[in-house]
């Protein structure tokens, strides 16, 4: 009846027992800090400051201290933006789509993914909040009356979509990251001696006992969860596109941009997954809990996403010509040929070139070159956003208003800045909580058929 | 400064398009030039013949206004006399409107450019003050502006006849820039009135929108110029 | 039937027979062992979901996906009757010509919203069954009931062969029997 098959690799290598994954996985949050998590929270704390003082320079001063211009009036804001929301697609996508297909790969990586999701997301949430004029009144973007009579707001607008999108991803996520974590928060609540930590797993643990009442509500509630994130993982990055499909100007006015869209964050949201469990695997020796195997799998769906992403560009030439229509085929070959083509190469080359050499073995199983890699389409995916932006804006339909456009030290600042929040909260997260959900490891400790 | 980083703040600007005869045909592409001159080896025989064709470009209050449907807070939007109103104190400044102008007429307030100190031009004082329009609302920091096609002097004319009674339909409004025309290239009326003049001039077969292919409805037309090119 | 889930809580109980296995199989085998001798078990405590164990101690499936469904439903027709009002009944505006009237850009915040409230409403009722309010204190049985060993609880009731259950227990691999009443655990 239950055994252990002799045809898959195992997930959990080095024959641990339920006692050896609590031990390995709490034993960051029980001791002492590390000294390259010392390090490493020190060097974001820096980047945190710099993202205040940036921030500060522009709410104080003026959007004008940004380059952005009277044509491109969206730059490296904007590109930041659907950078950051992108890679908080991997998380709720690991969690909820390869829960929906029974992946159990998922299960070392889900709680780190979903913990990147939700930071990711805070990132993003800076952009759109502080690209506004005024941000001070931001909030009559939402659906308030207000002093000057009940005047509401646009639901034509994408941005109102948006609005809507965004705080409902990051709830839901936070909810469902949240309702995992509850059974690991109160393993460790049962784990820990001093007093503060114990009042504060006791908290957030809400009286888990790990019944098995409460063990098939959880698992019911994981899977609506699941069910209900999958369509909002693909929603929310279909309305960042149609922050851009829904406007007039050419390379935006385009049908395609929901599904690349999705496939792009998908991809740019492995590719982060990979550059920090690369490295917490090494530095927390995780090593048997995110496997070689774990790797694999996660550039398998680069590689793929990534061909999607490439396929998605090829495309977008192919209808451009295909349209006929003069303004589309320019802003293309504009892209490509025009002053900013070496964003575009860099784009082509990052997402579509570079993650073919996943289909050799050992490009898949290297994790020094994973990591390398993990960063190359993240530059990639950075520049594609950027290339949609300011190369359709910088030179849309009358030549009159055609400019160039490049960021500020400012919005530089900014962009780095968002490091610091995500790796700030990243790293507390790691000494504070657990990365792996222990409880699912758990249960495929043995290979069950 | 603020124009070195193409932020000029006009609502209503000239572009200039040059068409050139060259020996094979009129160029009116955008290589067309860099292709003649690659080839023409600094003797500039085909900048022979160059026209200029001024086309002054400000709101074309479209009636299908690209800008209008993506403001999140409805700080843009329709009158029912057909203007594109921009409203600046529910503007919120997400800019996305300034993006989506096929036109790119729309101007954002980058800085506070009232009472500062940096942006003195002898306008913060009492007296340089009396210089700035004083129907126009002054905009604060943050917010998006465009031309109204005054719509303040259309306030005051339909005041006038509320006041003094009389019809709307008699009444000529005329815009700033209509006003400082020297050769009245610009007429301003309303399209509401089959009569009026603009309307007639609506109705010429010299009478275009610019970027028509969008259907974004436009208010304002332009007429062909006609030039006698052929020597006789 | 209340709202919480009342088998959760270990107060004010008759006394309780606990048996602790540190081996997901035994533990099975051992629950159906138990409940083949037509006793019923109060609940398992195990550190992760044991699959199966629900069906064998006889957990009614719950209610949770209907309660889901039809807070999707609130939340569908509350965002209708948002928009619907907000931009048709009490401020309608003309922007870019666009009717006033349902057309396919209220999709995005309608579907949002269902999400939203699926998943919170859902959420709150998981939370009240479950007994789970922040802070709550938990009644545990073992310091190691979240970390690697299974706990099973039987409510004696008048007539009960206790001695013979806690032999079955011992005989099915439990690593410890032990007795609860009132608070307080003795090994047996």
């Amino acid at each position: 009846m239950i055994h252990d098959s002799l045809i898959r690799e195992r997930l959990v290598t080095g024959d641990k027992t339920a006692a050896d994954v609590t031990r390995d996985i709490s034993r960051p949050i029980l001791n002492q800090p590390s000294s390259a998590w010392k390090i490493g929270f020190t060097l974001s704390l820096i980047f945190l400051g710099i993202f205040g003082v940036s921030l500060f320079w522009t709410v104080w001063t003026g959007i004008g201290v940004w380059n952005i211009n009277k044509s491109v009036m969206w730059g490296w804001d904007i590109t930041n933006f659907v950078f950051w929301v992108g890679i908080g697609h991997a998380g709720t996508l690991i969690s909820a789509v390869l829960l929906l297909f029974r992946q159990k790969w998922r299960m070392s990586i889900n709680r780190s993914a979903e913990a990147m999701t939700i930071f990711a997301v805070v990132c993003a949430a800076m952009f759109p909040v502080f690209h506004m004029g005024r941000v001070w009144v931001g909030y009559w973007a939402l659906p308030l009356p207000n002093a000057f009579g009940s005047l509401w707001v646009n639901f034509n607008s994408p941005l109102l979509w948006d609005v809507f999108a965004i705080s409902t991803y990051f709830s839901v996520s936070l909810l469902f990251w949240y309702i995992g974590m509850i059974p690991d928060i109160a393993t460790i609540r049962d784990k820990v001696k001093t007093k503060t930590a114990k009042f504060w797993y006791n908290f957030f643990s809400m009286g888990w006992t790990g019944s098995t009442r409460s063990w098939a509500r959880y698992e019911l509630v994981s899977l609506i969860l699941a069910g209900i994130s999958t369509p909002l993982v693909l929603s929310v990055h279909t309305i960042v596109s149609a922050d851009f499909a829904t406007s007039v100007i050419p390379g935006w006015h385009t049908t395609i941009f929901p599904p690349y869209f999705v496939a792009g964050a998908i991809f740019s949201g492995f590719g982060m997954v990979a550059t920090l469990l690369v490295v917490a695997r090494k530095v927390m020796n995780y090593e048997n809990y995110i496997t070689i195997g774990h790797l694999e799998a996660m550039t398998k769906i680069i590689m793929v996403t990534g061909t999607l992403v490439g396929i998605a560009y090829l495309t977008e030439f192919f209808i451009a010509w295909y349209s006929v229509v003069e303004y589309e085929q320019y802003a293309f070959i504009n892209r490509a040929t025009g002053p900013y083509w070496w964003a575009y190469w860099s784009m082509m080359s990052c997402n579509l070139i570079a993650p073919q050499v996943f289909w050799f073995k050992w490009a898949r199983t290297t994790p020094w070159f994973i990591f390398i890699m993990s960063i190359v389409v993240n530059v990639g995916m950075w520049f594609e956003r950027f290339v949609i932006i300011v190369t359709s804006l910088h030179r849309d339909y009358l030549p009159s208003s055609w400019v160039m456009y490049s960021g500020s030290l400012t919005e530089v600042g900014l962009f780095l800045g968002t490091f610091g929040i995500f790796f700030t909260c990243f790293f507390l997260f790691a000494k504070f909580l657990p990365v792996i959900n222990m409880s699912e490891v758990k249960t495929i400790l043995r290979n069950r058929e | 400064m603020k124009l070195r980083l193409r932020r000029e703040m006009h609502w209503i600007r000239i572009d200039r398009y040059y068409s050139f005869v060259s020996e094979k045909e009129s160029m009116t592409r955008e290589n067309d030039i860099a292709d003649a001159d690659s080839t023409d080896k600094g003797e500039y025989k085909h900048w022979e013949n160059v026209s200029v064709i001024h086309q002054p470009m400000m709101c074309q209050h479209c009636a299908q206004a690209p800008c209008e449907t993506v403001c999140p807070v409805l700080a843009t939007s329709h009158s029912s006399e057909g203007l594109n109103q921009m409203t600046y104190n529910r503007c919120i400044g997400t800019k996305y409107c300034g993006n989506n102008c096929p036109y790119k007429v729309r101007r954002f307030n980058w800085f506070r450019y009232n009472d500062n100190d940096k942006f003195d031009f002898h306008f913060n004082n009492p007296l340089g003050k009396m210089v700035i329009n004083p129907d126009v609302t002054v905009r604060t920091r943050g917010v998006m502006e465009k031309c109204s096609f005054c719509v303040q002097r259309i306030q005051e004319a339909k005041l006038k006849v509320k006041r003094e009674g009389g019809n709307m339909k008699n009444v000529q409004v005329e815009t700033a820039c209509q006003r400082a025309c020297p050769s009245n290239a610009i007429v301003f009326g309303d399209l509401h009135n089959p009569d009026s003049d603009i309307s007639k001039l609506h109705r010429n077969e010299r009478a275009f929108s610019v970027l028509d292919e969008l259907n974004v409805q436009s208010s304002v037309k332009y007429m062909t110029k006609i030039r006698n090119t052929e020597t006789i | 039937m209340g709202l919480v889930d009342k088998n959760l809580s270990l107060r004010n109980r008759n006394k309780m027979l606990i048996g602790v296995w540190e081996d997901e199989d035994a533990l099975l085998s051992a629950t159906q062992a138990v409940v083949d001798k037509g006793v019923h078990i109060h609940d398992v405590f195990t550190p992760y979901p044991v699959h199966g164990l629900d069906r064998i101690i006889g957990v009614k499936r719950s209610r949770l996906a209907r309660i889901a469904f039809f807070c999707g439903l609130t939340g569908l027709s509350l965002m209708f009757t948002m928009i619907w009002y907000m931009y048709v009944k009490d401020w309608p505006v003309n922007v870019g010509n666009k009717p006033v009237r349902f057309s396919p850009s209220w999709i995005p915040v309608m579907f949002e919203g269902t999400i939203l409230c699926t998943a919170f409403g859902m959420g709150i009722f998981f939370f009240l069954r479950n007994r789970m309010l922040h802070g709550i204190k938990n009644d545990l049985l073992d310091e190691r009931q979240t970390d690697d060993r299974m706990i099973m609880t039987i409510e004696t009731c008048e007539g009960m062969d206790e001695k013979g259950l806690i032999d079955l227990m011992k005989e099915k691999g439990a690593v410890e029997t032990r007795e609860f009443h009132q608070g307080v655990q003795t090994v047996i």
